[in-house]
């Protein structure tokens, strides 16, 4: 499926008159003002620092003659909203980590690894050792416990198909609602995403015991 | 460590449900790996589902409008003969009295109770020039904030005071370029507590 470029996009792009471009610019700004406002607003932060981001988009969008909007074509696949909105995030982010340095790159904790891995475990029913729970964390058998208990989850995780992978990242890594997951994913109903959560958390359960040892979630 | 994220297409492509399953298999073993793209593919399934209700809005716009105005017209006929106060808020009889054009008012709905964090102000577009001048006031209807702004959409500035558990007045009215007017008459919401 291809996409048809927008009124506000093909005046501003394919126009050779740069008085007639200015114009497109300001229609087109008109029309997506709402969009590039709420993808400033998402990355959270005071009144000011999303201006500061809703003008580092304005900025970029514009900059040599609207290169970035270009790359938005008739065989682009999505519609233009939906891309945009995607380049505005990635925008926003970019601005964040010249602000803040690169300390938001993602990690282990930052992707949600831990928190998926801590939750799986929780929601695969393991009882927690009360033994572990009194033991000190810089206990190096504890340690090494722990580090097998992490393996065990991640072998497990990986050897799902990625399409299960993504929706036990995104319910229980990313926290979304169920809603917003059968929407991505092209669930017809919550209910069927429910149903695929189910036995696949049975199935984790099970590569989790057979795999490692039981022990407390982290 | 690398950081290879997806094309902005193909993640809104696939927010979108646009995609093959031929084509869908790798976006959905990448995104189960990135986070970021993770975010940027439901922020975009969003927007989607954001304009798909807003389409199905819309299109009940006509009635809503014929159910607005008349709804205007019943609440505020009972105002019209009153003598104003001098400062005070009352643009919206003015307007319908005046034969005005009514812009619809989005959000904050009519009565509704709003948390500070979810405050703002959403109006229907009037052409791609227009002007609007937005007023929040007090239920005394003295104002509060004024701004104009190219916008139909607005949050209230965090150094702007309101009280939680008050109720509050607001209004938007546009001067276009026939020099006609219009307006969403006055509004009314509580700020939640």
């Amino acid at each position: 499926m291809t996409s048809s470029i927008p009124p506000e996009l093909a005046g501003l792009i394919e126009s050779p008159d740069p008085a007639d471009r200015r114009k497109a610019w300001s229609a087109f700004l008109a029309r997506y003002n709402r969009l590039l406002l709420k993808a400033a607003a998402s990355f959270g932060g005071d009144y000011d620092a999303r201006m500061d981001r809703y003008r580092h988009m304005v900025e970029e969008l514009a900059a040599d003659d609207y290169r970035r909007l270009r790359a938005y074509h008739v065989h682009s696949k999505s519609s233009f909203p939906a891309w945009l909105t995607v380049v505005a995030r990635r925008l926003c982010l970019d601005l964040n980590r010249s602000q803040l340095g690169r300390a938001d790159r993602p990690s282990g904790s930052a992707d949600g690894t831990r928190t998926l891995r801590r939750r799986l475990i929780d929601l695969a029913g393991e009882i927690p050792d009360p033994d572990a729970l009194l033991a000190s964390d810089d206990d190096p058998a504890n340690q090494v416990e722990e580090e097998e208990r992490r393996s065990a989850v991640d072998r497990a995780l990986a050897e799902l198909p990625p399409r299960d992978q993504l929706l036990l990242r995104l319910r229980y890594a990313d926290d979304l609602p169920v809603r917003t997951i059968a929407n991505l994913m092209g669930f017809p109903t919550i209910f069927h995403v429910y149903r695929r959560l189910r036995p696949l958390l049975e199935q984790l359960k099970q590569r989790l015991a057979d795999h490692g040892p039981p022990g407390r979630a982290r | 460590m690398t950081e290879t994220h997806l094309d902005p297409d193909l993640i809104a492509a696939y927010a979108e449900r646009r995609l093959t399953p031929l084509e869908r298999a790798p976006v959905e073993a990448h995104l189960a790996t990135c986070a970021e793209c993770r975010r940027d593919a439901s922020a975009a399934a969003l927007l989607v589902r954001e304009e798909r209700r807003r389409r199905g809005w819309l299109s009940a716009l006509p009635v809503v409008a014929v159910a607005a105005v008349l709804a205007l017209v019943v609440v505020l006929t009972p105002f019209t003969d009153r003598p104003r106060r001098s400062g005070t808020l009352r643009p919206g009889d003015e307007a319908q009295r005046e034969g005005v054009r009514t812009l619809a008012a989005f959000e904050p709905g009519e009565g509704s109770v709003v948390p500070r964090a979810h405050l703002r102000f959403t109006w229907q577009r009037d052409g791609p020039d227009a002007l609007y001048h937005f007023t929040l006031a007090d239920r005394s209807g003295l104002p509060r904030w004024q701004v104009t702004t190219g916008d139909t959409s607005l949050a209230v500035p965090d150094t702007l005071a309101l009280s939680p558990g008050e109720r509050y007045l607001w209004y938007v009215d546009v001067l276009l370029s026939d020099a006609q007017k219009a307006t969403t008459g006055v509004r009314e919401f509580t700020l939640d507590r």
